[in-house]
């Protein structure tokens, strides 16, 4: 456990650029990001149009890189818009689920007690359940829809957070310096959020990062059982459910979609071990 | 023996949990449960009889009476009626467990044979081509999302060769059955292979770095005996409790796939009743998955003491 203060995140920094599949990984996330942000400068076309007379062209046809769909529309540039729902899906799980297991976290570990029983039960009993399985009931509950499909996986994710956090919260709080502060007269709130959080913070970023990827599947995943991205709209997910009705006379049309996640979670997962690495030493394999 | 009396009372409280969180969610279910119950035969009924109907079925109850039936008919078994096939849903459940049962055994099999050879061999050969490839392996393995996997050994296997059947479970002789559960079974276990042999290498590699398996080389055993008498056993103790919980999570977590090869199974039979929004079932499901995932982590972690004499009599 560590403090990330200047000269160790210098440090951390440096084992990271040391990292050659760290800089391969970003590099490819950043594209991604890139075009996902400027996807309206960078989409040769508009997602939604659909042209008939040029339905199912395959790959490096005339205007259409990627060939199109069904419909006619442009597998490239739906291909970039899907981009923007499934990393905005991955960050906003991740942002919602943080956020909450954080706080709980810090408020269970460091005053225990009978708030610290409540939120832990909470967590062992959401754990009870199998991850996916309570996140397709309730979206089902909750009615289909992209951002339900975030707001129920980021309500649910954040029990990982609250465990890993209270964990180290339990350790930090009975260090000399702690004790030592709070002599000095600081304030509950001042130590965890000036002694406290600081300690979990790398852990919390690691686990961050290997949870975008996850969530960018849990989100693809349930977008392709039809709960999530709702038709016309492009995503990566909802893609790959309309694509399966096409396997037999247009394969590419399931077979991009899915790469396009894979290089993204591939990315991303390339990433968090090189964060996992250089920020704590102690778990380098 | 403290450890294993905390491991069970908490399993209750757990089982408590989940109900009432499936209990809350029903109460949260768009739409009457009387038109769920009786469907279009409701338009046709005086508000007489609806009135008698919902005081017969205590719809109109507080809800914390409702709460309280609710968990006796659970303790009954009763889980309520599907709307669609107003069969019990529990009924329905446990017509499609052997199917679901039967693909988990088969995926969980594959992992254990396939992973812990690979990441034994990866930690031992540290380092060279090998090592690489499998863990570049690895983690394209476990990044890519099983649903995706599946379409593709579909359309590889099934549509490209025409060597397996697309999907469905044969009923035939086992070779039959045999050939519709390979895809399946393989788009499940390749994720977890890929994730468990990383697990396993990073567990060898703590072991061989340990002074007794320096001791037992340098005391000139040979190497194969050392694998299997020293590294073997203690690789495997950290690893035995991540099978456990997978197997849990492949008992539950199979219905994506179960949709993709129309295997008959109880996640498919979940994700059909979402489609005809029948809300006995879905939370019907939800809370069997719940309760087989809990029992088997038991199961897990008091195989886990038997095995491990650290836990047993610490």
């Amino acid at each position: 456990m560590q403090v990330i203060s200047k000269p160790q995140s210098n440090r951390a920094l440096a084992r990271l650029l040391g990292n050659r599949m760290a800089i391969v990984g970003s590099v490819i996330l950043l594209i991604f990001v890139l075009a996902a942000v400027f996807a309206p400068q960078v989409a040769p076309q508009d997602p939604y149009k659909q042209d008939f007379s040029a339905g199912s062209l395959p790959p490096f046809s005339p205007g259409h890189l990627l060939g199109t769909d069904d419909l006619g529309r442009d597998t490239f540039s739906r291909l970039i818009y899907g981009g923007r729902s499934s990393l905005a899906a991955g960050i906003i799980v991740v942002v919602l689920s943080a956020s909450i297991g954080v706080t709980l976290g810090l408020i269970s570990g460091f005053y225990g007690g009978l708030i610290d029983a409540i939120i832990m039960r909470l967590v062992d009993v959401l754990y009870a359940f199998p991850f996916l399985i309570l996140a397709i009931a309730v979206v089902a509950v909750l009615g289909p829809g992209l951002l339900n499909v975030m707001i129920v996986l980021g309500s649910i994710a954040w029990i990982q957070y609250a465990r890993v956090v209270r964990a180290v919260v339990l350790q930090i709080k009975v260090q000399d310096y702690v004790l030592a502060t709070r002599a000095l007269g600081a304030s509950n709130l001042r130590i965890i959020v000036r002694h406290i959080l600081p300690n979990c913070l790398s852990i919390i970023i690691v686990q961050a990062t290997f949870s975008i990827a996850a969530a960018i599947i849990a989100a693809a995943s349930l977008s392709f059982l039809g709960f999530g991205a709702q038709p016309p709209e492009p995503e990566w997910g909802a893609m790959l459910n309309a694509a399966q009705r096409f396997i037999r006379v247009n394969p590419v049309m399931s077979i991009l979609p899915g790469t396009a996640i894979i290089l993204v979670v591939i990315a991303i997962n390339l990433i968090g071990d090189a964060l996992r690495d250089a920020l704590d030493p102690n778990t380098q394999a | 023996m403290q450890y294993l009396f905390r491991r069970l009372i908490i399993v209750p409280f757990l089982l408590l949990g989940v109900a009432t969180i499936v209990f809350g969610l029903f109460q949260l279910t768009p739409g009457d449960p009387l038109v769920g119950r009786f469907g279009l035969q409701i338009t046709n009924m005086t508000p007489e009889t609806v009135q008698r109907l919902r005081n017969e079925l205590g719809l109109d109850d507080p809800v914390p009476v409702q709460y309280v039936r609710y968990m006796s008919n659970l303790l009954r078994g009763d889980l309520g009626n599907s709307i669609t096939t107003r069969a019990p849903v529990l009924e329905e459940i446990m017509a499609r467990s052997g199917a679901t049962l039967e693909l988990a055994l088969v995926a969980f099999l594959l992992i254990v044979v396939c992973s812990i050879p690979l990441g034994l061999l990866a930690a031992i050969k540290r380092g060279s081509l090998l090592d690489r490839f499998m863990m570049g392996g690895a983690l394209l393995g476990f990044s890519i999302p099983a649903f995706w996997l599946g379409t593709m050994l579909i359309l590889l296997f099934a549509i490209q060769f025409k060597v397996l059947p697309t999907s469905g479970r044969g009923d035939g002789a086992l070779y039959e059955r045999l050939q519709y559960l390979v895809l399946p079974a393989l788009t499940i276990s390749l994720g977890s292979i890929g994730f468990n042999s990383r697990i396993v290498r990073s567990a060898a590699l703590e072991v061989i770095s340990q002074a007794y398996i320096t001791t037992a080389h340098s005391k000139g055993l040979h190497p194969r005996r050392v694998l299997m008498r020293h590294l073997l056993p203690n690789t495997l103790m950290p690893v035995v409790t991540l099978l456990g919980v997978q197997f849990a999570s492949l008992l539950a977590g199979t219905a994506i796939i179960e949709t993709i090869f129309a295997w008959p199974g109880m996640g498919r039979l979940a994700i059909n009743a979402i489609g005809r929004r029948d809300y006995p079932l879905i939370l019907g499901t939800t809370l069997v998955f719940s309760v087989v995932y809990i029992l088997t982590n038991l199961v897990v972690d008091l195989l886990y003491m038997v095995i491990d004499p650290r836990i047993r009599l610490g």
